[in-house]
């Protein structure tokens, strides 16, 4: 299931940014985007993965080159949705090829996949909110507020495990 | 904390600032997803792991080469684990058989994960039992590693071979009935002797050959009685003597050869003690029986060969440790400055009985020699050495050990000793 769902993302993002390129007239750059999802999927297929992260970044980079295209920001967050969740996943099976066996190992990837969809859906939302909600920010304002939301951000988290960790206790 | 971590936060901050130079708001956008991941890694990151781990290992005494059955349990009494990666660490010598003896998993908390497999080892006792237990967070940017130590006191003692009984002679025996004639008279099956008649002997008993050519006196034969008796067993375990190759050590043949002689006297009803004489002194005080069977196997299951340069000659050998006159079994390869130790003992009046593994047959067999000179003059120089330690009433048994300890026995032990031998002709 979750491997499925590894090539599903691959074709996806590479359709996306190979597509939305080509149509921007950046055909070398849409050639190019084929060809790194062709490998990437092959690399998958045959349970290689020796540089996932270099296919990731080369699909962000293609992602900045489609924002400068104008292309719908919707898209291009889905894009790199799939796009992250194709390298968290090819990182996971790497993680996993060595040891375990069959039965505990799809456990593993139901929970993964799951926690995975919920972490890339809430991403998703949070960076459309800003596309319907447009405010106009000084940068130093902006910068303050940034900085707040990051605090706020630890805090929330330490305060979670804590919570987390009394109940653990407690029982 | 990973490198893939460190990669990922400066691929944000990298957004982040190329958003800001190039003044589109649109590339700082991007980074949210990636931040929101980020964000969840950090979250759900170990922290805190509390693990309980047990080993069961059945059976915990067993003959090398027996397959053995382990079963580990990993209890997780911490908070939910995203990834776990438990992996076995074989001591040296372990080998896996069937099973799984690894396992990446989720673990909620309270929860267990069981590895359940089969293995193999070679002789040695196991003290000590390693699992790596590596919790991780679902994306794979922090991980704890962490190692825990079971103890399973796991024994391998050598498989050996049985022995038909070995008959020994020694000058004492012990009160208990046994196998070994105890050049005593009474009860037995071996004549031993005439004397006078007494009231209250068995009619059976009474020669009738002598008083048919006596006047009016009566004579009863007697018989040899049979007794056990100590049995004290040396193993060389000098560095020195041991012969190894990748395919094995002469040494493991020496402490098969010893567990055979130990479980052969033992049934017969003797006691036995054990010495390991090489890096140290290991010893195993005379006993009786199965329990001192599993003591002398225990103590077998351990031993290695060492270097001790106190224990360089036999010289320093603890003779007292055996009572006065019992019988002494020598299992060692044997070099030329121990025949004097061993005449000594036999002086001391020990009978002494030399198993000794060829260690030149051996060491010719691992380079396919047997026909240079070199090979030729240390087979001389050995049989020389074993006939000298013949000559003084030693029964010596020159086991090559590419065949089976049984039959070198038995074909050795038919013989009498030398001395004897040649005192019967009138030498």
């Amino acid at each position: 299931m979750a491997r499925k769902f590894l090539f599903a993302t691959i074709v996806v993002t590479t359709l996306l940014f190979s597509i939305s390129l080509w149509v921007f007239g950046e055909y070398w750059i849409a050639f190019a985007a084929l060809l790194i999802g062709f490998s990437w999927l092959i690399l998958e297929y045959y349970k290689k993965s020796p540089f996932p992260s270099l296919l990731f970044f080369s699909f962000i980079g293609m992602a900045i080159l489609a924002d400068f295209h104008h292309l719908s920001l919707p898209i291009i967050l889905f894009g790199l949705s799939t796009d992250l969740a194709a390298w968290d996943l090819s990182r996971f099976f790497a993680r996993i090829r060595e040891t375990g066996d069959e039965d505990a190992k799809s456990d593993l990837c139901k929970r993964h996949l799951h926690k995975l969809l919920l972490t890339l859906f809430i991403g998703y939302m949070l960076a459309l909110l800003p596309v319907f909600f447009r405010l106009s920010l000084k940068f130093i304002v902006l910068f303050i507020l940034a900085l707040l939301a990051m605090i706020t951000l630890r805090s929330s988290i330490l305060s979670l495990r804590s919570q987390g960790k009394n109940t653990i206790n407690g029982s | 904390m990973k490198k893939s971590f460190v990669v990922f936060t400066g691929l944000i901050i990298g957004l982040a600032i190329f958003g800001l130079a190039a003044f589109h708001s649109n590339v700082l956008l991007l980074s949210i997803p990636l931040i929101v991941y980020l964000f969840s890694a950090i979250y759900y990151r170990p922290e805190d792991l509390k693990f309980t781990v047990s080993r069961e290992v059945n059976p915990e005494h067993a003959p090398q080469g027996t397959p053995i059955q382990v079963k580990l349990t990993v209890a997780n009494r911490g908070p939910a684990i995203d990834e776990l990666v438990i992996k076995e660490i074989f001591p040296k010598g372990i080998q896996k058989m069937v099973g799984k003896s690894a396992i990446v998993t989720w673990l909620a908390p309270q929860a267990s994960v069981e590895l359940e497999y089969s293995i193999k080892a070679v002789r040695g006792q196991y003290d000590t039992y390693d699992v790596t237990v590596n919790s991780g967070d679902f994306c794979g940017f922090f991980s704890l590693p962490a190692i825990y130590r079971t103890n399973p006191h796991l024994v391998i003692h050598p498989r050996y071979p049985k022995l038909d009984r070995i008959k020994v002679r020694p000058p004492q025996t012990r009160g208990f009935a046994g196998p070994i004639a105890a050049r005593q008279g009474g009860i037995g099956i071996d004549f031993y002797g005439v004397r006078e008649y007494h009231s209250g002997d068995p009619q059976r008993q009474i020669n009738w050959k002598i008083i048919a050519r006596r006047d009016q006196e009566l004579f009863t034969n007697i018989f040899e009685q049979e007794r056990v008796a100590d049995v004290g067993l040396i193993l060389d375990a000098r560095q020195r003597m041991d012969v190894s190759s990748p395919y094995g050590s002469l040494f493991e043949h020496s402490v098969r050869a010893t567990a055979a002689l130990a479980e052969n006297f033992l049934s017969d009803g003797n006691r036995v003690s054990l010495l390991v004489y090489g890096g140290g002194l290991e010893s195993v005080f005379p006993g009786y029986g199965r329990i001192q069977k599993d003591r002398i196997l225990k103590a077998l299951a351990k031993t290695n060969p060492g270097m001790n340069y106190a224990l360089d000659s036999l010289a320093y050998l603890p003779t007292r440790f055996f009572p006065a006159s019992s019988q002494i079994v020598i299992i060692s390869p044997l070099s030329p400055d121990d025949i004097s130790v061993i005449i000594q003992m036999r002086a001391h009046g020990y009978a002494v009985m030399l198993i000794s593994p060829d260690p030149i047959s051996y060491a010719s067999a691992i380079q396919n020699d047997f026909t240079s000179q070199a090979y030729r003059l240390a087979y001389a120089e050995r049989d020389f050495m074993l006939q000298q330690v013949r000559r003084s009433g030693v029964q010596v048994v020159n086991w090559r050990v590419d065949q089976p300890l049984e039959i070198a026995v038995r074909e050795a032990l038919s013989r009498q000793p030398v001395v004897m031998y040649q005192k019967g002709i009138g030498i």
